[in-house]
This record gives structure tokens, sequence and C-alpha cells, in this order.
């Protein structure tokens, strides 16, 4: 038992001490970084040695660092991530569907429709007018136009979607990647023994990053990798990373793994955001419009058909709208030709008009799966509002859990520069005491030197 | 429960975001005066709002059918009393002619009628808009007319019996025309265009006009008159729905405001109020936010 094991000791703690200085400025210095984990320097007594009977403790020593984080919220904020992304994104898109309708307003469909038929209406007053004929056709045009540009924006729409969703795919992909080599990375760093904590908060950013985009689970194994398995499919590990591809059956969009039939369950994320939104409501907002639209143009030339025209020689049987057929509602040549070939008459003289009010009359008349043409409109536009409003609620009701959940996450893993502050005064302290056991030790050596 | 550094930061930037989302919504109703601007702000108050702004429109509509309508009754008025004044003047001649004094310049007389006759084939194909007012729905050429040999008088359109129905309001159909069927008959021999050329022709042979043939003129002047007042009524009518239609249109523009006007006042006072909660939020973060142990050391 020697003065040697005082220098021993206090040589260990000066360096102890010193490491848990670079601990606590490496947390200072990622203070303000919010994918950071906060380190915890671990102190624990040196094995003791047993001499002559006795314990003697050897000082101290740095066991481990670890990060300090909550398994727990770090599952929910992944789980909720999901779901907010999810959310966000069909709102996002379904503001750009809604836009395209821009109603309520003198431009939308409803007020152009009511306008068409307010025309015939007025043309049944003078029904030899052409000046009046003539508003008539241009109030065809008017909801021809919209009709077309709302079928061509929201084409437009789908079209960068899938764009997007594309674009998606690959950065999962790029990400999957990605989560294998840190797997791979990590693995190596703690089986040689090293800390890999900032290597952890790489791969974690990837895997929130990850939660926008897909529903995914995460599972850690005894490796420390991290597994990860999307919609059932088998995604990323430590040794491999699944290709993901898009795939498009007849019109439903969906992820799979490269070259497999292995087709994901989306259901959370922004993939499956855009997928539900491409693959259901846009189709079914759409199936809507064709439906009301072809009625339309079949109801119209029903009537329009059954009268005559104000020629020379009166004709019946024309149709007042050729087609409604991909989006395009066409206005039939005859009509567009000569207003003299709208066909309002009922009996071939010109000054009858029995036919427009007829045709005013389809504007209320329930004849489209018991409505009429604006009120199966206006249900059209109250479904994509509720559609919207419901997911916007869903998106506040997600945000407010997310940012709860995000501040449980800084509290229990963000940086104190207080708390680390505290820390630094400690281990300062201590070093000073030690350094000063070191010269204690020096004096006490002297003397005993002074005595030779 | 610890408190880390970024956990103030980023609670405080939270709450701005909230309070500012709050504001954007406040500024764009207050900057385009409406609540909703689109179907999400309130799907329910969106459709509303489509359903009353169609029915104005269509109000608006049957309106100018109504002013149009009402236009061409006056015209027809005007020609119904035109006629009435040249058949009641025709009734003074007849019994002037019954005077012996005067009975002996038969013709001077029959050219009188046949003026009065060319005067009422002008009223009877008095053209308005584009229409023929008695020619019923036929607008192709004057309604009436002499044979080619002039001996009579003829219908020239196969039929002058269309009614001219117009929509007044969803529900209701309106005729507006008096049809030349309704008013002359049938056009060949005992209408009033014929019995008079029948008189002309017998007076410019010196005879006097026969009882049966004075008779049928006035049959027609009663006729005229019925016309006239049934004229009248549905002017009425149509001025009567035209109120209707107003105060209808009146009610609905409130109820849309109602829908869609924003309450200025209100949202004015909310708005200063969140920018003062604003305001007092960078205020107080500007003096707890960069505070740590570090400025006491």
């Amino acid at each position: 038992m020697g003065l040697s094991r005082i220098f021993d000791i206090s040589r260990r703690s000066l360096a102890t001490y010193q490491n848990s200085m670079n601990i606590a400025s490496h947390n200072i210095s990622n203070a303000a970084n919010k994918n950071y984990t906060r380190q915890r320097v671990n102190l624990a007594a040196e094995n003791p040695e047993t001499n002559a009977n006795f314990v003697w403790g050897t000082g101290i020593k740095l066991d481990s660092i670890t990060r300090v984080r909550d398994g727990l919220v770090d599952k929910q904020l992944i789980a909720n991530q999901q779901n907010y992304s999810f959310n966000e994104k069909q709102s996002l898109m379904l503001s750009q569907i809604e836009q395209v309708f821009s109603e309520p307003s003198e431009l939308g469909i409803s007020n152009l429709m009511n306008n068409f038929f307010n025309t015939w209406n007025e043309l049944s007053v003078n029904p030899n007018s052409i000046p009046l004929r003539n508003n008539v056709i241009y109030a065809a045009e008017n909801l021809a136009t919209k009709v077309d540009s709302i079928n061509r924006d929201i084409d437009t729409i789908k079209y960068d979607m899938f764009r997007e969703f594309q674009e998606k795919t690959d950065t999962l992909n790029s990400s999957l990647n990605q989560v294998t080599q840190l797997n791979k990375q990590i693995f190596q760093a703690t089986a040689t023994g090293l800390d890999a904590n900032d290597l952890m908060d790489q791969r974690d950013k990837i895997i929130g990053d990850l939660s926008k985009l897909v529903n995914l689970s995460v599972n850690y194994d005894n490796n420390g990798s991290a597994n990860i398995s999307i919609g059932g499919v088998f995604a990323a590990d430590g040794a491999a990373a699944t290709e993901f591809e898009v795939v498009n059956d007849n019109g439903k969009l969906t992820i799979a793994a490269l070259n497999t039939s292995n087709h994901v369950q989306l259901k959370a994320g922004e993939i499956a955001a855009i997928a539900d939104i491409y693959s259901n409501k846009i189709p079914d907002y759409q199936n809507d419009l064709d439906y009301l639209f072809t009625e339309f143009v079949r109801q119209v030339n029903t009537v329009h058909s059954s009268g005559y025209t104000i020629e020379s020689t009166p004709r019946t049987g024309i149709d007042f709208f050729k087609e409604y057929k991909d989006g395009k509602l066409v206005i039939s040549d005859d009509i567009l030709n000569s207003p003299e070939n709208i066909a309002v008459s009922a009996d071939g003289t010109d000054g009858n008009g029995d036919i427009s009010v007829q045709l005013a009359d389809l504007s209320t008349s329930k004849t489209i799966n018991g409505a009429s043409f604006n009120s199966y409109y206006n249900s059209l536009i109250s479904k994509l509002g509720n559609d919207k409003l419901s997911v916007d609620r869903q998106t506040e009701a997600n945000q407010m859990i997310l940012d709860q959940l995000q501040l449980q996450k800084q509290s229990i893993s963000g940086v104190s520069v207080d708390e680390e502050m505290t820390e630094i005064i400690k281990y300062q302290r201590a070093y000073d005491a030690s350094a000063k056991l070191i010269r204690i030790a020096d004096e006490m050596l002297e003397t005993i030197m002074g005595l030779v | 429960m610890r408190i880390s550094d970024t956990m103030l930061s980023q609670s405080y930037l939270n709450n701005i975001f909230n309070s500012k989302k709050r504001m954007e919504k406040m500024q764009t109703q207050l900057s385009t005066g409406t609540k909703v601007s689109k179907p999400s702000d309130s799907p329910s108050s969106a459709a509303k709002i489509m359903r009353l702004d169609n029915t104005i429109k269509n109000s608006e509509s049957f309106k100018r059918n109504i002013a149009e309508g009402i236009s061409s009754l006056k015209e027809t008025n005007d020609a119904l009393q035109g006629m009435l004044s040249e058949v009641q003047a025709l009734r003074g001649l007849f019994t002037e002619i019954e005077n012996p004094v005067n009975n002996q310049y038969p013709e001077s007389y029959a050219s009188k009628i046949g003026l009065a006759i060319e005067n009422l084939i002008n009223m009877a194909n008095k053209e308005y808009n584009g229409k023929y007012l008695f020619g019923g729905t036929d607008n192709s050429q004057k309604p009436i007319g002499y044979t080619a040999d002039e001996s009579a008088i003829e219908l020239k359109v196969p039929d002058v019996s269309g009614e001219h129905n117009v929509k007044i309001s969803s529900n209701i159909t309106q005729k507006i025309n008096t049809t030349g069927e309704e008013l002359f008959g049938t056009i060949g021999t005992d209408d009033i265009f014929n019995t008079l050329k029948r008189i002309k022709d017998d007076l410019d042979t010196g005879i006097i006009p026969s009882d049966a043939n004075k008779q049928l003129v006035e049959d027609f002047h009663s006729n005229l008159l019925d016309k006239i007042s049934e004229n009248g009524t549905f002017t009425n009518r149509l001025y009567d729905s035209e109120e209707l239609l107003d105060n209808r249109i009146l009610t609905l523009k409130e109820l849309l405001a109602d829908e869609v006007e924003v309450d200025v006042v209100e949202t004015m006072v909310d708005l200063e109020h969140q920018d003062y909660l604003l305001q007092l939020a960078y205020k107080t973060s500007s003096m707890i936010l960069p505070k740590s142990l570090l400025d006491y050391l």
C-alpha cells in the first residue's frame, strides 16, 4: 500500500471528469439540435482491490454513456406522425380540388347551370328572338367551358399526384437503404464495444421521416438493429432493405415490393394519403360529375328533340348537346351553326315556346336520383366540403397530440443548458479537488523525501 | 416535469402559430367579407348559399319575363283600344246611314267603311318585338289580308290560335297574348272584316247595312270589350306577381346575407384581441427565452 495509489486514483478521476466534461459540452453544443438525444455519463466506482484482507476502493471510472429516451413516447410519436401526415396531406390535396370547383361563386357550375336554364325561361317570352337564342348558346358554352376546365384541372392534379407518389416512393426506398446502412454501422460499433449514440440519433431521425411517409412498425432486435415493416411487408433490417415500386392497378395506386405481388396495406402517412385521394376520393367526385352531366345531356336532349326549329322548313329531332364524353360537354354542330336550330316550338310555329318552358322546368324537376340537377350538384360540393372539413379537424386533433408528444420527448431527451452547466460546475469542482489531491500527495511524497 | 431548452421555444412557437392561424382566418373573412369562401368553411352553408343564390337568380329571371309580358300586354291593349274606337265610330256611322237624309249618299259611306277595314286589318297585323300580336304563335307573315282578287279577307297563315305561355314563377305559367282566333273567331264569312266588306259592297250598290250584319259588328264589339277586360286582368296578375317576386327576392337576400356576411364588428374585436395576445407573447418571450444559468455565472 503506497502513496502511488493516491496518484493513480486522482489521475483516473481527472480523466473521468474530463471525459464527463466532454459529454456535457457535447450536450450543450447540441442544445438547439432537435434530433439530438441528450447523453448521460454513468459514473461508477472502479473495481476495488482486496489486499491484506481489506477492500481498497480504487476510485472512479466512466462506466457508460447512454442516450436518455423513452421508448413508449417514441413509439407513439411514430404512430401519431403517420396519422398527422396522412390527414394533413389529404387536407392539402382536397383544398386543391375544392379550388377547382370555385364554389360558392358566380363562376361555379351551380350558377352557370342555373343560368343556362334561366336563358331557356327567358327565351320562352320571345321564342323567335335570335339574341335570346344566342343567349342560350352562350350560357351553354360557358357551362361547357367550366365543366371542361374542372375535368382538365382534376386530371392535372391527378397527374401531379401520381408524380408525387413516385417521388415519395423513391424517398422511401432511399431512406430504407439508409436505415439498413446505419443498422450495420451501429452493429459494428457496438460489437467493438463503442457507443453508437449519435448514429442512433441519425437512425431515429430517418425513421421519424419515414413515419411521415407511410404506416410502418419498428422493432429493435438483440443486435440493436431496427427492423421495419410497412403495411405487412418486410421493409428493412440489419441485412437488407426492400425496394418498393409503384403499382397502378386499374386506377388504384399502391406500392409493392419490387417484382413481387406483395402489395402494401397503405393506411397512414403521405403515401397512403395520396393513394386514397387518387384511388377513391377523386374517382368518386368524377363519377358524380360524370353521372350528373350524362343525365343532363340526356334529359335536355330528350325535351329539345321533341321541339321544332324556326327554319323556313321546321325540323324536329335535333339534339341540343352532341355528347358528354371524356369530361367534355359538347354542344351539337346544328345549334352552333345557327341559333334558328334551337327547337323550342311545340307545333312548328315560330312564336311557340312551350318546349323552352319545359326545358326551364327541368331545372326543378327531381329527375336525377330523386334530386334536381342543382341539388345533386350541391350534394357533391357538400360531400367535398365535408371530406375536407373532417380531415382538417382530424389534422388539428393530431397536431395537438403530436405537439404534446414532441414536448414530452423534448422533456425527456432534450438538453437543458441549466442542467448541463450545473453538471459542469460539479465536474469542475471534482476535477479541482482531484488535482489538489495530486498536489497533496506530491507534498506528502516530498515530506518523505525530506526525511532521507 | 423536466423542462429542456428546446421545449420552451417549441411550445412558444406552437402557440404563436395557432394564434396566427386564427388571425389569418379572421383576416380572410374580413377582407373577403364572407364567412364561406370555400365549401369546407361550412359545407352546409355552402350548399345553402348556392341554393339561395340560384333561387334569387331564378326570381330575377321571372321578373324579366314579367316585364317583357307586361309590355307585350300593353301593346295588345293599345291595339284593342284602337279597334274599339274604330268599331264605335262604325256604330255611329251605321246610325247615320239609317237617317233618310244621309242614305242618299251610300258611296261616301262605303269608302269610309273601306278605310275602317284597312285600319282594322292594320291593327290586327300589329307587330311588336318581331311578333304579330294577334297572329297566335305563327310569326312567319302578317296574319290577315285581302285575298288575291281583293273580294274577301282571309287568314294568311294556317292558324292564329296559338297561345303564348310564359313562366312567371317556378309553378305558374301565364298566357300573355290574345289570339287572333279568340278575338276574330273564324275568318271567312261572319268575322268583322268580311262582314264590313259585305256592308261596304252593299253600300256600293246602294243597299243600307242589314240588321244581321250590324248584329255581327255588335257581337265583335262586345267580344272586343271582353278581351280588353281579360287583357287588363292578365296585366294586373303580372303586376301582382312582380310585387310578390320583389318581396321574395328581398327575403332571400336577407337570408343569404345571414349565411354569408361576416359580422365585421365582432370579427374586428376578436382580431384586435388576438393581436393583443400575440404582442403579449412576443414581449414575454423576449424577456424569458434567452435566460439561462449562463446569465448569472
